[in-house]
């Protein structure tokens, strides 16, 4: 479970993220959607510890990220829009070096079975200039996926792949989820969020304008009664005059 | 072409302009500064041997520069990176490739955006390091046409070596005329030096150069350096048009090469995709690969359970493998067993030479201590670029430092090893005499200790720089270049050693402590002197070691600019 409450970060005069509250359930896809520069990435990468919330605390699985940061890294995994890959590691190595990062004990089989899942067979030796996008974004999940992460966080996680390993990728997604990891996925493809998304997290100039199921932000703003997740997420984040 | 020139120009122009805005930063302004000082001290400064002003060039200099700009030429057929002279930017690549624009025009675009960086380069050697008889414009004009030469020998040489690889035997066959031309003007050469009178000396050499074949070989050479040599302003003027022959026929070669290029690419028939994949890769214009590329054999164990600073460890150690290429293990190792000969050949005795091989490794022992750990980066200075990644990671920030100078600090030692080795090899066994070879294996036994701890002292203040001040230092594979950038890296190799000197006061005031203490048992005092400096010093280590932790801990990669 990731458990979100007050978080607030702020860039010198610029307020990026303003007391944001929320929690992933176990089991459950957040879907985390907002325009650009409305605070997503940010949001982000607080909750994976790349930076530091100026206030507010975040808890996974209950260890505070700020106080127990190792044991609340060890159950995460994120997996950002842009593959990070070390160029001078081949496939192999990524998954052999990730899986003595988080210290996997079954790593053989785990990385035999997610390069068997993701097609990555054939690419094993090699290095990620050899690799398309679409394989480093392949790449980039099989490492955060390695050491049975209890609560996942995807930055854009379709962007590269082609139609079939779409369609895998948003089966891993249902099936970790069905497995009982928390999912937080922020995506501008509000399609994608609708199909996959249990709840829904929309915010706009680094603050929560909405939360809850469709049929729950629909019901909260009757104007919005009958029209599609494309128009919901126009009206909730139309500039304030 | 129209419209690719004004790119081009648009381009250089931008370039200058980001340049200068950057100034309005102080520490860009300082690096300025410094590297502006720096260059007038080696070159400008009264005194400087490189400002004393000259009347002509030696002979000897006159004679040579041929015969190195050769040495030049063929490197890159050799050795020479053809990427880097195609290569072109991923946006380049996007709009360009995609428009209806000829790859002669590409070619001719790529030759005018590179003229930049060469100008800066004709500015640097023409204005600040050559001092001739000319005017100063006339200096300019001639190094350009040397260099703009140069560079376009390079961009043809990557062109017929792309399109020998393009077309297998079919290509090799192509180069079949000019190889063999080349082979025998340096059999020519070579068997004019090699009957020389007085064979070895640099006279014989010269006098060989000078015979008709190597003079016919060296002409186009001759010519194209004969504006920077010439001692009088007609001098210059009536060599220029020497040199613009040799700058026109290069072109009319580029050109033609290209055409062929545009031919083998269309008997090739590889997807265009696949090109743009490698350019947008960084290999330039390199052919499609058609095979991934496969890791390099030497694997590393790493156990998938224990501690996991060891993978970061790893991951830096496997980062040295890679980049280390086998062409560098072999010329350095050529190179060091040919200066090794040469001293050995050239000494009075073979315990002189050996005396000299020893020297020359204790100096390269120094400048390895100095420099080495500003120069190897397989630590925070190359992984800070994935600040993203890496700071999801679940390691402690003590460990992480540990981990992240280790595989720098490792790479520095093992050099020092062997240099300390063969000093040892060398020193040790008929050149000491016996009573001074005791002291000397305890000198070295200290070494042995200590220079791992001096190594990941001097590591640690190179990334505590790269945490503090990651704008001045070369981050991931970033390589910035300019005036002021050389500045920011003389002000933080000087910060570094003077940081290194400091970091020393406390271990050498213990030592004197202790051989003060110890004064009556001199071999006590000098062994607890070293060992309790030693110690003082791998404390000192320890606690930069904490403190870098601390200060990555509390690094928000945003605010520091190192994450988009």
């Amino acid at each position: 479970m990731i458990d979100v409450q007050g978080l607030t970060k702020s860039y010198a005069d610029v307020l990026a993220v303003r007391d944001l509250s929320f929690a992933v359930r176990d089991g459950e896809i957040l879907g985390l959607v907002g325009p650009n520069g409305a605070g997503k990435t940010t949001t982000l990468r607080c909750l994976v510890g790349v930076i530091r919330p100026s206030a507010g605390t975040i808890a996974v699985d209950g260890h505070d990220l700020a106080t127990a940061p190792l044991e609340a890294k060890r159950r995460l995994a994120f997996i950002p829009d842009e593959p990070q890959l070390f160029e001078y590691l081949t496939v192999t190595e990524h998954l052999r070096f990730i899986a003595r990062l988080y210290n996997v004990a079954d790593a053989e089989a785990r990385s035999a079975e997610l390069v068997r899942e993701l097609e990555l067979t054939d690419k094993q030796d090699v290095f990620p200039d050899g690799l398309s996008r679409g394989m480093k974004q392949k790449l980039a999940i099989a490492c955060g996926l390695l050491h049975h992460p209890t609560a996942l966080v995807l930055d854009e996680p379709l962007t590269g792949l082609d139609p079939g390993a779409i369609r895998r990728m948003k089966d891993t997604i249902r099936a970790q989820a069905a497995s009982g990891v928390a999912v937080l996925l922020s995506s501008h493809l509000l399609t994608l969020v609708e199909e996959l998304c249990t709840r829904i997290l929309v915010i706009h100039q680094g603050r929560a304008v909405a939360m809850g199921t469709i049929d729950e932000i629909k019901s909260s703003r009757p104007e919005l009664a009958g029209k599609g997740l494309e128009d919901v997420f126009l009206a909730l984040t139309a500039r304030q005059p | 072409m129209t419209t690719l020139a004004w790119l081009a120009g648009v381009g250089i122009r931008n370039q200058l302009r980001r340049r200068a805005a950057r100034l309005k930063n102080p520490r860009y302004a300082l690096g300025l500064l410094v590297g502006l000082a720096y260059f007038w001290w080696i070159f400008a400064r009264p005194g400087s041997p490189s400002a004393a002003p000259q009347t002509a060039f030696s002979p000897t200099v006159v004679a040579l520069a041929p015969f190195g700009l050769v040495l030049l030429a063929l490197w890159s057929w050799i050795g020479g990176s053809y990427e880097r002279s195609l290569a072109f930017t991923p946006a380049e690549v996007d709009f360009l490739f995609a428009a209806p624009v000829s790859r002669p025009d590409l070619i001719r675009f790529k030759l005018l955006r590179v003229q930049a960086a060469l100008l800066f380069a004709v500015v640097l050697i023409g204005v600040l390091i050559l001092h001739g008889p000319l005017p100063w414009y006339c200096r300019l004009i001639a190094v350009w046409v040397v260099l703009a030469a140069l560079n376009l020998h390079q961009i043809t040489a990557a062109l017929v070596r792309i399109g020998a690889t393009e077309r297998g035997r079919a290509g090799l066959r192509r180069l079949g005329i000019p190889l063999l031309l080349v082979g025998l003007v340096a059999v020519a050469v070579v068997w004019s030096v090699a009957t020389a009178a007085g064979g070895g000396s640099l006279d014989a050499f010269l006098t060989a150069l000078d015979r008709p074949v190597p003079r016919a070989a060296l002409l186009p050479f001759r010519l194209v350096l004969a504006p920077v040599f010439a001692p009088t302003g007609r001098a210059f003027v009536l060599a220029l048009p020497g040199a613009l022959l040799v700058l026109v026929a290069q072109y009319v070669w580029l050109m033609r090469s290209d055409a062929a290029f545009e031919e083998i690419a269309a008997e090739a028939g590889r997807a265009r995709a696949q090109r743009l994949a490698a350019l947008r890769a960084g290999r330039g214009l390199a052919a499609p690969r058609t095979k991934a590329p496969r890791a390099r054999r030497l694997r590393l164990p790493l156990a998938p359970t224990g501690h996991p600073a060891v993978a970061i460890l790893w991951k830096n150690l496997r980062a040295l493998i890679v980049d280390l290429r086998t062409s560098t293990i072999v010329l350095a190792s050529v190179g060091s067993a040919a200066v090794a000969a040469v001293i050995v050949w050239s000494a009075p005795s073979a315990r002189e030479g050996a005396q000299g091989v020893g020297a020359l490794c204790l100096m390269a022992l120094g400048v390895a201590t100095l420099f080495g750990p500003r120069g190897i980066r397989a630590d925070w200075r190359r992984d800070l670029a994935k600040a993203e990644v890496l700071k999801t990671w679940p390691v402690g920030g003590f460990s992480l430092a540990a981990a992240e100078l280790g595989a720098t600090t490792l790479a520095v030692a093992l050099l020092q090893y062997v240099l300390l080795l063969v000093a040892a090899a060398t020193l040790l066994f008929g050149v000491l005499p016996p009573h001074e070879i005791g002291p000397a294996v305890a000198g070295g036994a200290v070494l042995l200790l200590a220079l791992p701890i001096i190594d990941g002292v001097l590591v640690g203040i190179h990334n505590a720089f790269a945490l503090l001040f990651p704008a001045w230092m070369a981050i991931g594979a970033e390589r910035p270049g300019g005036i002021e950038h050389m500045g920011q890296t003389i002000l933080t190799t000087v910060g570094a050693l003077a940081l290194f000197v400091i970091a020393l006061i406390l271990p050498a005031l213990l030592a004197a402590v202790v051989w003060a203490l110890l004064s009556h048992v001199p071999l006590a005092a000098a062994a607890g002197g070293a060992l309790v400096a030693i110690v003082a010093l791998a404390g000192e280590l320890v606690l930069l070691i904490w403190s870098l932790g601390k200060l990555y801990d509390r690094l928000d990669p945003v605010a520091a600019g190192v994450a988009r």
